[in-house]
């Protein structure tokens, strides 16, 4: 132990006298370069290699770093910037206005009515829709967060087929290929489809092939849901929050949630969160 | 062990002192100069070649056509609106069909590309400003952007710093027109001008004292 702590005591005062040597004349400098390989041979051998030391390269570091300093604040021009207009401007487009598009976010099979504001064709917000029951004008958390899904860089633009981009055509060839097989497996994954018009499709394809079946799944489902409503009243249903006027109609009602957030069981929709916004509401 | 000082280490570590507090103003005042010079400003009186050779003075001064031609959005919106390829080709289906000067807006008409200009006016990305209002308030094109009607190729006319935009927010009656003379180059202000820009002011319900906050052109 004391051994190791003289032999460190010893390499710290050797480095302290080398540091102290001048390297003003080439003969100081071949002193210093002859104590040093006496003494810490690796550090020679780094300055044999790069033909430089830790001080010239601190001292080479300062000064590089003070120029480009200097030299940045100096070519502080702004960048050249292009200007690139429309060939023929969309007609109802204003640049430099936004444009509201009406819309529905569909979430769990549920679609709530939003207004989606656009700058040149870029889409930029969600809000809920005042004109749709669904909305009311109001939003949630999965509205906002929406506008981030139509960037997501995941989110597939085109029809692929086994992971590359492929055409509506390639895809109508692959089915017409498929039908003369009978027996095509095919299986159809989508979420849940509550879309009058897209169901019937699903069907109509189902009808063409035999085997074909469609799987239906939401990573966080209504399926619990749907289950305690069918259970509850027998056939098959999805019960539906509804607190509009609940004050007026019965002024002794007062609603208390267990579990599930009222204002959000229906999670795409926001009918109940609008009324429940203006009812006094008591944390659980 | 030798001496790691000479003497004269001692007028060398006062002098390089001196130098560095000198080097320190040097630099400030070369950061200051750099700040306000109009080259690393901005273009201020320079010409900026476009990839069309668009003339200003034929249009706007020779011709007469209306600035709101080709900006159309000037007075609807926040970006004056540079004109698209189907707005040039409106007349040039018709006039100077042939003109070689115009084959990049041809091309572009019958591509679909864009046409790619330079931006002569870049205002910095923590302004915010919006056309419209400046020019139904009655603050003219010629204000700004200079005698445009006499540029062959277009270039900056004012530094657009801060304390330029600042000189008409503190005094909007120094520089505010009739609105019919909004689009007019070469105006003259009248002898009255502060009495009637007063006048203007009130009637436009500028609120002199909230221009200089600055959430107005800092949002």
């Amino acid at each position: 132990m004391m051994q190791e702590i003289r032999q460190q005591t010893d390499a710290n005062a050797v480095h302290r006298d080398l540091t102290r040597l001048p390297l003003d004349t080439p003969a100081q400098q071949a002193e210093f370069d002859a104590a040093l390989q006496a003494n810490l041979p690796r550090e020679a051998a780094v300055r044999r290699q790069y033909g430089m030391d830790r001080r010239t390269f601190l001292k080479l570091m300062g000064a590089s770093l003070a120029v480009a300093g200097f030299g940045a604040s100096c070519t502080a021009r702004p960048p050249e910037e292009k200007i690139i207009p429309y060939v023929q401007v969309p007609e109802v487009m204003v640049p430099g206005r936004p444009l509201f598009f009406a819309s529905t976010m569909v979430l769990g099979g549920v679609a709530t009515g939003v207004v989606i504001e656009t700058h040149q064709g870029r889409p930029t917000r969600l809000d809920g829709n005042a004109e749709h029951p669904a909305s009311l004008g109001g939003s949630s958390p999965y509205l906002q967060g929406a506008i981030l899904e139509l960037y997501n860089p995941e989110r597939s633009t085109t029809v692929r087929r086994n992971g590359a981009p492929a055409s509506w055509d390639d895809f109508r060839a692959e089915l017409a290929g498929l039908s003369s097989a009978n027996n095509a497996n095919i299986r159809i994954l989508t979420e849940t489809v509550t879309s009058p018009t897209l169901a019937a499709q699903l069907v109509a394809l189902v009808e063409m092939f035999p085997n074909a079946r469609l799987v239906q799944y939401d990573p966080v489902g209504r399926d619990n849901v749907r289950a305690g409503g069918s259970w509850l009243l027998i056939r098959k249903s999805t019960p539906i929050t509804v607190l509009t006027k609940p004050k007026s109609s019965f002024p002794w009602m007062r609603i208390s949630s267990l579990v599930c957030r009222v204002a959000c069981a229906t999670r795409g929709t926001l009918w109940p969160a609008t009324p429940c916004a203006k009812m006094q509401t008591r944390p659980a | 062990m030798n001496q790691l000082f000479r003497p004269a280490a001692n007028t060398i570590a006062r002098l390089s002192l001196l130098a560095s507090l000198l080097a320190g103003v040097v630099i400030l005042a070369l950061l200051l100069v750099n700040d306000q010079s109009p080259y690393t400003r901005a273009s201020v009186g320079i010409a900026i070649e476009q990839p069309v050779r668009f003339s200003h003075k034929l249009h706007s001064d020779q011709l007469n056509i209306e600035c709101l031609y080709c900006h159309a959005t000037a007075e609807q919106s926040s970006y004056g609106g540079i004109p698209d390829t189907h707005t040039c080709m409106s007349c040039h289906s018709q006039i100077a069909t042939y003109s070689t000067l115009l084959e990049p807006v041809r091309t572009s008409y019958a591509t679909g590309e864009r046409l790619v200009w330079e931006k002569v006016h870049d205002l910095a990305e923590h302004v915010y400003f919006n056309h419209s209002i400046h020019v139904q308030a009655g603050f003219a094109c010629e204000t700004c952007h200079g005698r445009v009607d006499q540029m062959v190729v277009a270039w900056q006319a004012q530094n657009m710093t801060m304390d330029w935009c600042l000189e008409c927010h503190w005094e909007p009656e120094e520089y505010i027109r009739p609105v019919e003379e909004v689009y007019t180059f070469g105006y003259e202000a009248p002898e009255d001008q502060v009495e009637l820009g007063m006048q203007l002011v009130a009637f436009h319900e500028i609120d002199v004292d909230r221009l200089d906050s600055c959430s107005i052109c800092h949002r």
